[in-house]
């Protein structure tokens, strides 16, 4: 797999830490360097630091769903133009909507496997100059 | 529960009380006449004919609509004379509440009879020679529901009775005989009478003294006996077409009520299965996902196959949650489309490329042949599309050992046919039925343990008719299995 040059550091953001690993392994498998936290709150402390260029967010977490961190995201002027990424199992319609509106680039859906993970970087390459 | 009225009152012509009304024959027409009042006192349903065009007739005012509404006694209520709002007639309500199951006020149901008709039930009674014979009918309310003369002239139907001398004699006892002079025509008449009690009616047979003799009156207890006689046979009659109509309009409206029980169960069911498959799909992650890292980063080759055998039993397990999930969406009516000119060859040629591995691994060999007098593109939902040819390629390499898998589009009139054909031993004649059916029955999936559920035929099915095609069996291949999906090249918006 061939490695996806435009992106350098991912954060992902997950409450289960199987799923978050899982995910770290498979980005870091195409050139990434991840830094994983499992809270809302965590995350946006993390991106203060300004060190990254893509989140990936779990949309189902205690606290601050990935909707509610995806919109302080967004309201941020130094984080506002990073590329964000619903990580979810839903693929309900209801939630796709909801997820669009709420400001993310794309949606990761699980279960994901690594082609996925790849196919989603040169999409997210792609989609934004 | 308005939900449940507005169905009833939109579906009441379930119950055809005209045809019930003329099957029956219980009623002539000219005189009776059977009706369903609703909860809310407006009519629901006629034995006569209301033009459509009219506006819906208010009956809640009606004196046996609020006495039933207010009392849940199952008896018959028999009204005053009135001008029928429906037939148009003076008539006599004879009504029965109607309860749902349970016991909640759901309607009354009505049989009004013309007086005429009540009147002329009583021609075959002797009245005697004179013309001052009289039967009458009369309320314990002292109104008088239907009389009948001798030389039948006029009768004043709804005319007080209760200052007359027999009126008062029945409301003093229930039966018994009276010597009176009516005040109307001052004639003087021997009496007979009977309250019939649970009704709140008076009948009453009145002979003028000239006909009356010593031994005459055996002969008015006999008249008295016959008058009466007619009187129950009428309420009996009654009750019993009430009670049945009464029955029958329950009866549909438990049925409206499981119904909608069903269709309720039917949703929250799917939004069940749709928030299983959900969660499903988590776990599923860690499985597919680490499953497919020890594969690839294994060094002992053992482990890795292992990892393989678990990465596809999970690969497995997801596209069966994938198609319940589809399945469930169709059934809540949540299934979005997504129509657009679909090019046909590439799109098939992307479904082939996905399955081919599965097919080689086999043996078996893949061919694609599109007709060069078929139209390019189709105009339907890509991704549906693909999933349905993408199961019927599935399907057949499942079930072929030996042979190929042949994908064929042509062009019928104004549909795209695609049609998948393989060289597996067919499907069992018994079966035919059932493939495109989702069921999980234990016969099945003993006699064909390698089947799974088998959704996928049922979900192809499914996903066809909601993009406006038709998926079929051809049951005149014999060289294997044949399933052939027809898709309208430009569907009519309301199939899209």
């Amino acid at each position: 797999m061939s490695k996806v040059e435009a992106f350098q550091r991912a954060l992902i953001v997950d409450d289960i830490e199987s799923s978050g690993r899982l995910l770290a392994r498979f980005l870091h498998r195409l050139g990434l360097t991840t830094t994983f936290v499992d809270s809302g709150a965590q995350a946006l402390r993390q991106l203060e630091q300004g060190l990254f260029d893509l989140v990936l967010l779990d949309l189902r977490m205690p606290g601050m769903s990935g909707v509610d961190v995806c919109r302080a995201i967004r309201a941020r002027p130094m984080t506002g133009r990073l590329h964000v990424v619903a990580y979810t199992a839903s693929a309900l319609e209801p939630a796709r909507q909801q997820i669009q509106d709420a400001g993310f680039d794309a949606i990761l859906i699980k279960p994901i496997s690594l082609s996925a993970v790849h196919l989603l970087l040169k999409q997210l390459r792609c989609g934004r100059p | 529960m308005r939900f449940v009225r507005r169905e009833y009152l939109a579906q009441g012509h379930l119950l055809n009380l005209q045809a019930w009304a003329n099957a029956d024959a219980l009623i002539d027409q000219a005189y009776g006449q059977v009706a369903i009042i609703g909860a809310d006192g407006y009519l629901v349903q006629s034995s006569v004919p209301v033009p459509a065009s009219s506006a819906r007739i208010d009956l809640s005012d009606r004196e046996h609509f609020r006495t039933h509404r207010e009392g849940v006694e199952d008896q018959l209520f028999i009204s005053k004379p009135v001008l029928g709002r429906v037939s148009r007639q003076r008539t006599v309500q004879i009504t029965r509440r109607i309860d749902s199951s349970d016991g909640t006020f759901r309607g009354v149901a009505v049989l009004s009879l013309s007086t005429d008709y009540l009147a002329g039930l009583y021609n075959s009674v002797d009245l005697g020679d004179s013309n001052a014979g009289l039967i009458s009918l009369v309320g314990t309310d002292g109104i008088l529901r239907a009389e009948r003369r001798k030389n039948a002239d006029q009768a004043d139907l709804g005319r007080d009775e209760s200052a007359e001398a027999v009126f008062k004699a029945a409301m003093a006892s229930a039966e018994g005989t009276v010597w009176a002079v009516g005040g109307r025509d001052g004639v003087r008449r021997l009496w007979a009478f009977r309250r019939v009690q649970p009704y709140g009616l008076i009948v009453a047979v009145g002979r003028h003294e000239q006909d009356v003799s010593a031994n005459a009156k055996v002969g008015l207890a006999s008249v008295f006996f016959a008058g009466l006689m007619l009187s129950s046979v009428v309420l009996l009659l009654t009750w019993a077409a009430l009670r049945r109509a009464g029955r029958q309009a329950q009866s549909i409206r438990q049925l409206q009520d499981s119904e909608l029980k069903a269709s309720e169960a039917s949703l929250s069911k799917s939004h069940f299965i749709a928030s299983v498959s959900h969660e499903l799909r988590t776990p599923l992650n860690g499985i597919l996902g680490y499953a497919q890292l020890v594969k690839e980063e294994s060094s002992e080759p053992e482990i890795g196959d292992f990892a393989d055998i678990i990465f596809r039993s999970a690969t497995h397990l997801h596209d069966l949650v994938n198609t319940i999930l589809d399945l469930s969406k169709i059934e809540a009516g949540q299934l979005r489309l997504n129509i657009g000119a679909v090019p046909i060859r590439a799109a098939l040629a992307e479904v082939l490329s996905i399955h081919r591995v599965s097919a080689e691994r086999k043996g078996l060999r893949m061919e694609l042949i599109v007709d060069p007098a078929c139209p390019t593109t189709v105009q339907t939902d890509r991704m549906r599309f693909l999933q349905i040819v993408g199961n019927l390629i599935h399907n057949a390499v499942k079930f072929t050992d030996t042979g190929k898998i042949t994908v064929a589009v042509r062009q019928s009139v104004s549909d795209v046919v695609v049609s998948v054909t393989d060289s597996g031993p067919g499907i069992a004649p018994e079966r035919i039925r059932r493939i495109f059916h989702a069921e999980f029955g234990a016969a099945d999936e003993f006699s064909h343990p390698m089947q799974g559920a088998g959704l996928g035929l049922p979900l192809a099915r499914q996903l066809s008719e909601l993009i406006g095609g038709v998926l079929r069996l051809d049951e005149e291949y014999r060289g294997g299995a044949r399933l052939v999906l027809s898709l309208p090249i430009d569907p009519r918006p309301a199939t899209a």
